[in-house]
């Protein structure tokens, strides 16, 4: 195909420029040649006839010149030509360069790497079928401390039925089951879903199919799917592995299908099954309670033209119809709405405000490199004002020099960029791995093309802005700098610095607030009392298979024998065995129950609660205090009358001014009845929320637990003991995997992950605005000096002692500093606001940490302004005096 | 073309003369402005009417045809060459002359002749106009 003659020529002129001048040579010659033998025929000797030729066609070079213009390629040489000759000018400059580069790869690597979790996790959509249709439904009741009820199954059969907004509904709840017939038993966390889970999401099949319609139903054969990293990770990503049955839940489940990645919300399900195939689920009474909220989430999707106010409104109508219809199953009085939540929202709730301030400080980071970068650079060109007024004499026009500059900037920006893009890749691994147990979609974030666009972007703009306003030398300043002994114009160029100093430390008053703020809230957090003694406790989450401990004996027993074969290991003070793991941030969903005493009204909902099962020694061991009664003894057998412990949130709603030791509730409206027994204090199963009603029963009288915890209370450093607990366990059953073991403090650390992380990397960014904000402070006042040697010495020869010099220095430097903290404290006032969100316990405007903001920073100023005032008073005068 | 200048140089019998080209410089000169654009055009017409000639063949002919009054400065027929070249207007190959040298030959594409008619017509209805103006009183 022959391209169109101007591309053919552009191309021929880019890529063999060589050839296309030695064609132009040839032709300008046979031109000459050609009237040249024409004037040797008119009569003309041989060289005067060339004379004659050459005159008439006019200077060669400028002709040459010109067919060059006529190319229209110039660009490209003049490109050539300014990397050329910025490139050496970096060479002989090394230190310039490496300095500005690298200050510009930290700005731009921090706000690079911000960015690419910022787009693996804010705006890329996710990846599911029109996703932006996608949303979760939500039945609360906050007045009854319970912001997530979840869903029973009539609930949901209701809302998929009456709905009139919804294309589809899908529901999801999440546990984990053995899974028999691999080599050794494997514990799987397992997604509990209706059958048009996947097809609702738009998840096609890798391998096989997903569910069927039907498949949900009672009675339908038990099939499995699963999900892309349990197959990759335990069968290699064997594809036979479609097909294969498995034992679970005594029934054989058959695989049919895998599924491609997709984001572990709400949970990282290894495999996914029917609502029919779920013991749980499955259960008669779960089927038919509306009490039992089992469904953690449901998903829908909007119907088309339907938007998400009207959804919302929808949805809340059918909510107020199955209020009327059964006022005993919704809280009416405990606040019970429905609402819609979009589903990237659901995802990524949490984690939007503090990446959004950390993408902001990353921001004013790379503000201020930028800064330091400008000052630098100006400095720079203050020594090459003979160069520059040199080539403005011979002819260069203000574009030109300008072009220069500019290309210059952007190399250097460029190069920047591109070191700051490695090191923000690197830094990326190390910040997704910490990140990802509570960074929801982790796994999608990475350097991809959206990433590198914006890094792109990032340096070709900061190139620009801190070139954008280099003074060049004209008219009579032209002759002035021209002249011998002149020194360049340094006035107007050191206002621009000063000014860039004072912007630098206006910006760093606020990113160095926002990380006080986050340090103190984490501090904060840290010190809150979670109603439990966390150290040297040891705990070890088992999950029992059900098939072989199917009755309360056989799981009793289990718990038993794991407690005495702890008891015997030394340096043990006392052992229990608890349902939930105590600060795990999980809470179990409320139980409703009636007090003795009190008739039911037919149209209130009854009181609920968490119920949580403990063993006896359990309050001994996590330190939970007793407030009132006993704890549980060994005479509250199986046999014996049933008996609780409730906490003190609850005691106070129920039993405000009386003692709750010795009434009676009924959790099965009247045919047993409950004593309580004591009153513990409140425990937060997560730091930063409100403690939730709770009942304990004790272990003997429950159903036997089929997952829990056992705790141990030790003498000295808990988790040297973690190899012991593993063996008695071993003993109680050699068969049971232990899911993990940690100490309590460890729980309570992981507990806070998240704003420690955030806590952290904002302090690391206010570090890099400090030492970068110093150094220009020290940049810009030792410049001043070199500039006024000749001033200090004439005051030195006029009596000024060493300490006014300094004092004068300091003064100049102090000055700047002092304007700039008062600007910048005006920002970070209103911009701390912003940080609401993300604070614990710490107002934005908190006084104690604006102080010592200010404090460090003048702190920090007067450091770097005290280098180069001392070099000033080491100034000698007649050296000074004698120098022109 | 670029866009032309209303700049005309009239001798007294009412025919428009082109003055030498001037080499570029820093301000823009109508002058060198207006001899671009006509430049382009007699080459143009020339090419149309010949199959393929070299740049001296090319001068030679202009000389030829417009009885001396156009006594280009040779040195310019190149860029104007090299940019109708680069414009696409004409292609170039190179070739043996008639007196056994190598030489670079211009011929007219397709794109150039259709420009060459627009152009023609251009400067049909702007030398009219010209006349209407300047027979008016």
């Amino acid at each position: 195909m022959k391209l169109p003659a101007r591309l053919r020529h552009l191309l021929r002129t880019l890529f063999r420029r060589t050839e296309v001048e030695r064609e132009l040579d040839s032709e300008l010659q046979f031109h000459l040649e050609m009237e040249a033998a024409a004037h040797q025929r008119a009569g003309l000797a041989p060289d005067e006839a060339r004379l004659a030729a050459l005159r008439e066609f006019g200077g060669v070079p400028q002709v040459q010149e010109e067919c060059r213009d006529s190319w229209g390629v110039r660009f490209v040489d003049h490109l050539k030509q300014d990397l050329n000759y910025g490139l050496r000018g970096l060479r002989r400059n090394p230190g310039f360069a490496a300095v500005v580069v690298l200050t510009l790869a930290l700005g731009i690597g921090a706000n690079t790497a911000i960015f690419s979790v910022v787009q693996g996790v804010l705006l890329r959509p996710l990846p599911y079928e029109s996703p932006d249709r996608l949303v979760m439904l939500n039945q609360a009741a906050p007045k009854a401390g319970q912001p997530f009820l979840g869903f029973s199954v009539p609930d949901f059969t209701d809302f998929r039925a009456r709905n009139r907004a919804f294309a589809g509904m899908a529901e999801y709840h999440s546990m984990w089951f053995i899974l028999l017939g691999r080599p050794d038993p494997e514990r799987v966390q397992t997604g509990v879903v209706s059958d048009n889970f996947f097809d609702l999401l738009g998840v096609k099949p890798l391998l096989g199919r997903t569910f069927l319609p039907g498949e949900d139903k009672p009675g339908a054969a038990a099939v499995l799917v699963l999900s892309y990293e349990y197959w990759q990770n335990n069968f290699g990503g064997d594809p036979k592995v479609v097909g294969q049955v498995f034992e679970m839940n005594n029934k054989p489940h058959t695989v049919v299908g895998v599924i491609p990645p997709i984001p572990a919300f709400p949970n990282a399900d290894q495999v996914y099954m029917p609502a029919s195939a779920c013991p749980f689920r499955g259960a008669e009474n779960v089927i038919t309670s509306r009490q039992a909220r089992i469904i953690g989430n449901v998903f829908a999707r909007l119907k088309d033209g339907v938007n998400r106010t009207q959804a919302a409104d929808d949805a809340r109508r059918v909510g107020i119809e199955l209020c009327g219809e059964f006022p005993a199953s919704y809280p009416v009085d405990g606040g019970y709405s429905v609402d819609l939540q979009d589903l990237a929202r659901a995802f990524t709730g949490n984690a939007r405000a503090p990446l959004l301030v950390l993408f902001v400080t990353s921001g004013f980071v790379l503000l201020i490199a930028c800064a330091n970068v400008a000052n630098l650079a100006l400095a720079r060109l203050v020594r090459r004002d003979r160069e520059l007024a040199v080539r403005t004499a011979m002819g260069a026009g203000r574009a030109r020099i300008l072009r220069q500059l500019v290309t210059e900037n952007l190399l250097l920006s460029l190069l920047g960029g591109g070191l700051g893009l490695a090191l923000a890749s690197g830094g990326l691994k190390l910040l997704v791995e910490y990140a990802a147990r509570f960074l929801p979609r982790a796994n999608e974030i990475a350097i991809n093309g959206p990433v590198l666009l914006f890094a792109l972007f990032v340096s070709i703009a900061t190139g620009l802005l801190f070139g954008s306003r280099p003074s060049l030398p004209a008219g009579a300043q032209l002759a002035e700098t021209l002249k011998d002994g002149s020194r360049g114009s340094g006035g107007g160029r050191h206002r621009l610095r000063a000014l860039l100093v004072v912007s630098q430390v206006a910006v760093s008053v606020p990113l160095l607030i926002g990380a006080g703020l986050a340090a103190r809230s984490l501090y904060k957090l840290q010190q809150i009392d979670p109603g439990l003694q966390t150290n040297r406790v040891l705990a070890a989450r088992l999950s029992l298979n059900w098939s072989r401990y199917n009755d309360f004996t056989k799981r009793y027993g289990f718990w038993e024998r794991a407690m005495n074969e702890a008891s015997a290991i030394g340096g043990v003070q006392a052992v229990a065995v608890s349902g939930v793991e105590p600060l795990n941030g999980l809470v179990n969903f409320a139980t409703p129950f009636r007090l003795e005493g009190q008739a039911p009204v037919p149209n209130t909902p009854s009181p609920s609660a968490t119920v949580l099962v403990s063993s006896e020694k359990f309050f001994e061991v996590i330190g939970q205090p007793l407030l009132r009664g006993r704890a549980f003894l060994s005479t509250d057998a199986q046999q014996a009358p049933p008996v609780a412990i409730i906490n003190q949130s609850l005691a106070s709603r129920l039993w405000t001014n009386e003692d709750p030791v010795g009434r009676r509730i009924t959790f099965d409206n009247g045919t047993t009845w409950t004593t309580i027994v004591g009153v513990v204090a409140n425990t937060r199963q997560q730091l930063d929320a409100e403690p939730v009603d709770e009942i304990h029963v004790p272990l003997r009288q429950s159903a036997g637990l089929i997952g829990g915890t056992v705790l141990l209370r030790t003498a000295a450093d808990p988790i040297v003991l973690s190899r012991e607990l593993r063996e008695a366990i071993r003993k109680a059953d050699p068969q049971q995997p232990v899911t993990r073991i940690e100490t309590l403090d460890e729980v309570r650390r992981n507990n806070l992950a998240g704003r420690r992380l955030i806590a952290l990397l904002l302090g690391l960014f206010a570090v890099l605005a400090l030492v970068i904000t110093a150094a220009g402070i020290g940049g810009v006042l030792a410049f001043a000096v070199s500039q006024r040697t000749q001033e200090i010495g004439i005051r030195m020869a006029l009596g000024a002692s060493r300490a006014d010099v300094l004092w004068m220095v300091l003064r100049e430097g102090l000055q700047l500093v002092a304007l700039g903290l008062a600007l910048g404290t005006i920002a970070a006032f209103f911009l701390s606001r912003l940080m609401t969100s993300v604070l614990f316990g710490v107002e934005p405007t908190d006084l104690p940490t604006f102080v010592a903001v200010v404090l460090v920073l003048l702190l920090v100023a007067a450091a770097a302004c005290l280098l180069p005032a001392r070099r000033a008073t080491a100034v000698n005068p007649m050296q000074a005096l004698r120098a022109s | 073309m670029a866009p032309r200048p209303t700049v005309l140089l009239l001798t007294s019998d009412r025919r428009p003369v082109l003055l030498s080209a001037s080499y570029k410089s820093p301000m823009p000169d109508y002058k060198s402005e207006l001899l671009q654009g006509t430049l382009d055009l007699l080459i143009l017409r020339t090419l149309a009417a010949n199959d393929a000639m070299h740049g001296w063949g090319i001068a030679q002919r202009l000389q030829q045809v417009s009885r001396d009054t156009f006594a280009v400065n040779q040195g310019s027929l190149y860029p104007a060459l090299h940019r109708l070249e680069a414009q696409g207007w004409i292609e170039a190959e190179w070739g043996v002359s008639e007196n056994n040298r190598q030489a670079k030959f211009y011929r007219l594409t397709r794109a150039g002749r259709k420009q060459l008619e627009e152009e023609i017509d251009y400067w049909q209805r702007f030398a009219a106009a010209v006349g209407l103006v300047l027979k008016s009183d």
